[in-house]
């Protein structure tokens, strides 16, 4: 008898061990990857909480004071630097969170280079403790005079809180929100950063 | 036979080899995927960073702490440093800082007269850099002995009367504005010589009399304190010898107002025609000398540098100012009568809310004069005028402080005190003013005007004393030097300017964006970051 080659049931035992073991790799493969891909949507989420941190930081920390509170709205007295003790509108920093383009961003006056010290100083306008700073953005917002800049995108939702009812006095701001991503939404997370050198305006 | 077992043996061969094989695939293959998968996880890595990030910041901040501590002793920071950098590379909980200081005026390493700096701290942990950076402004608490009353908001020689809605309280423009109680003082000894009637609150105020006056001698109920020996009322000090004549219409720069300060037309306050052609006038360092000082609506005058003016007679102002640039200082010796209304004295901002170390603006009063300071007149310096009335009237305000014969606030008028000014002085029992005894030291008793080099000399005897005392107490600190921390005589007051990262300069690079594409929607996009 020829007992050359394989015969009909040892290829069929070498498939079907073949295809088991192909398809346990496959299915391991898949596993792992999908679990990879879950991670690193992860990884994604931590970076982009650490990095809202920093930016948030980066204005709350040095600011002054927080000047005033709304839903969706935080609005700071930045740095003094007309060293007047008292707010002038270029010194206002508004974070402010759109819930239609799940932004955060970071809104400021900019005055075009043209003008003339003059007309800077009357169009910088000193505020007092009647201001209201939502009316006041929207204002220089029509007069386009408002720069924007995004801290944060795709977060789903956003919630202020402060350490004191008292806006002026308060010295910590906790910021509750998530993020959209791959695998949906993150976990909320919490961004509590403290006003480092709490000073208000004179007034 | 031989036949069939070779033919056995190499079937059972052939078998073996290919589930080695196979098993041999399987191995490399598996090996591989994992030595991939492995790769690509670095969520420890990651992890590490954020974590090295967050310490970093926490330790500049730390730093920052360290650098004021620098700052508030008496240590050679303005001398000790390599271009800037007084701490390198030390360590912090596994963490190394470097503090660099630069003087905020010239942008340049600090000098000897540095008293204003900008304080990077730069942190660095596994290879994690953060920054923090503040504004600081350092108030030197040097050994000078301070004889001028500056330590008052008002001190008069005989009386201080408040009426209307007048003020005395702290400059809240100040950098030491967080400080509460607002100091007057009285040489007077009969009773009333002090009417605090004015309808304002005067719980802040604290009055300073000598051990002598009247138990009566305030209308209301004020907390007072005892001088503790009768102070020396000094006379101003002599003005300089060979000034140069001011005249006001030879170095007039002829500026339009319309175009070199048109905002004021348009002020409440100005009452003037505007299309009056209006003249400032330069004056650059050095000693002036004038007659009469008379100045107008139309006419304004800046200082630039030190300069020193004589005033032989009145000095009057209606709607005028004198403004100082940067750095400059003025100093005034007014010979007559004072006349200022709804005029200005101080730095270009003239907002009451904006601060100027109003030591930079001295005026001193020679003679027995009347000074009448009405409307909405702003002055931010020091009055010193022993032998004179001055009354404020109107809204009127005085941001530093008044020495004077009579003070007399009407109106709503303020005296808003700048406690920079205050260096102990005869309020301070601690003072080396005082000797041992409590009294007034003889030196200081044989100074008869506020006569610098005489100062200087007995500055030099007193604290010489003092330096003497300390070597002994020295000797006992130097056993408990655990328990007794550095002495930080000097006042340093900071603002904050960046935490971690720098939120100045993504908003520089937003205004450019702007600018490179004026009046089109800018796109912020992840690049512009860092």
């Amino acid at each position: 008898m020829n007992r050359r080659g394989l015969s009909l049931i040892e290829m069929t035992i070498a498939i079907g061990i073949t295809a088991v073991i192909g398809l346990a790799i496959a299915s391991m493969m898949a596993a792992a990857t999908n679990s990879l891909a879950s991670k690193d949507d992860g990884r994604q989420s931590a970076i982009r909480l650490a990095t809202t941190q920093v930016r948030l930081g980066a204005y709350i920390a040095p600011s002054n004071c927080l000047l005033d509170k709304a839903n969706e709205m935080l609005t700071f007295w930045f740095n003094d630097i007309n060293e007047s003790n008292s707010v002038n509108i270029d010194e206002v920093r508004w974070i402010q969170y759109d819930s239609a383009s799940k932004t955060l961003s970071v809104k400021f006056v900019n005055f075009p280079d043209d003008w003339t010290p003059q007309m800077f100083e009357s169009a910088n306008i000193e505020c007092n403790s009647l201001t209201d700073y939502s009316q006041l953005l929207e204002e220089f917002e029509l007069n386009n005079h408002i720069e924007k800049i995004t801290l944060v995108d795709s977060m789903t939702n956003c919630k202020f809180w402060t350490n004191n009812i008292n806006t002026l006095e308060a010295t910590q701001v906790s910021i509750r929100f998530s993020l959209e991503s791959v695998y949906g939404e993150t976990k909320d997370a919490i961004i509590d950063e403290g006003i480092r050198l709490h000073q208000s305006p004179s007034d | 036979m031989k036949t069939k077992n070779i033919q056995i043996h190499k079937h059972f061969k052939r078998r073996g080899i290919a589930m080695m094989l196979v098993m041999v695939a399987v191995l490399v293959t598996g090996g591989m995927a994992l030595a991939y998968f492995g790769s690509r996880d670095n969520s420890f890595s990651i992890s590490t960073n954020v974590v090295s990030a967050s310490q970093a910041r926490i330790v500049a901040e730390s730093g920052l702490d360290i650098a004021i501590s620098i700052l508030e002793t008496n240590s050679d920071w303005r001398s000790s440093h390599i271009d800037g950098v007084i701490v390198e590379n030390y360590e912090i909980n596994s963490g190394k800082i470097t503090i660099s200081v630069l003087d905020s005026e010239t942008s340049l390493p600090p000098t000897e007269s540095t008293n204003k700096v900008i304080i990077t701290v730069a942190s660095s942990i596994d290879g994690r850099t953060q920054l923090t950076e503040a504004n600081a402004t350092i108030i030197s608490d040097d050994d000078e002995i301070d004889v001028d009353y500056s330590e008052f908001a008002v001190f008069a020689k005989n009386q201080i009367i408040m009426t209307g809605a007048s003020t005395i309280s702290n400059w809240q423009a100040s950098p030491m504005s967080t400080q509460q109680v607002v100091q007057i003082g009285t040489l007077a000894t009969n009773p009333m010589a002090v009417k605090l009637e004015s309808i304002m609150s005067s719980k802040n105020l604290q009055l300073r009399t000598i051990e002598d006056a009247s138990s009566m001698i305030s209308t209301s109920a004020v907390n007072t304190k005892f001088f503790a020996d009768q102070p020396p009322f000094l006379n101003p000090p002599n003005p300089p010898s060979n000034p140069t004549p001011l005249s006001l219409d030879n170095q007039e720069s002829g500026n339009y107002q319309s175009m070199d300060n048109w905002a004021n037309w348009f002020g409440k306050n100005h009452q003037s025609n505007p299309l009056h052609f209006s003249k400032k006038i330069m004056v650059d360092s050095g000693s002036y000398i004038i007659d009469k000082l008379t100045l107008h609506s139309s006419k304004s005058i800046e200082i630039i540098g030190d300069v020193t003016m004589i005033v032989e007679d009145d000095f009057t102002m209606r709607y005028g100012n004198i403004t100082l640039a940067k750095d400059a200082t003025l100093t005034m010796h007014i010979g007559g009568d004072v006349n200022l209304k709804s005029s200005y004295i101080g730095n270009k901002n003239q907002s009451r809310n904006s601060w100027i170390d109003p030591s930079r603006v001295r005026i001193y009063g020679a003679d027995n004069t009347n000074w009448k300071i009405s409307g909405f007149s702003t002055l931010k310096s020091e009055i010193y005028a022993p032998k004179s009335n001055v009354e404020l009237q109107g809204i009127a305000a005085v941001c530093g402080r008044i020495a004077a014969k009579d003070v007399l606030l009407s109106g709503a008028s303020s005296v808003l005190y700048d406690h920079t000014l205050d260096q102990g002085g005869f309020a301070d029992h601690e003072s080396p003013i005082y000797d041992e005894t409590g009294a007034i030291s003889n030196e200081v008793r044989k100074l008869t005007q506020l006569d610098n080099s005489a100062i200087e000399s007995i500055q030099n005897i007193l604290f010489d004393n003092q330096a003497e005392c300390n070597v002994i107490d020295n000797s006992w600190h130097a056993l408990n030097w655990k328990q007794i921390p550095t002495e930080r005589p000097h006042k340093v007051i900071y603002t904050l300017m960046v935490f971690g990262a720098d939120a100045r300069i993504w908003e520089e690079r937003a205004r450019q964006l702007r600018f490179k594409h004026y009046n089109t929607a800018a796109a912020w996009t992840d690049n512009q970051w860092n």
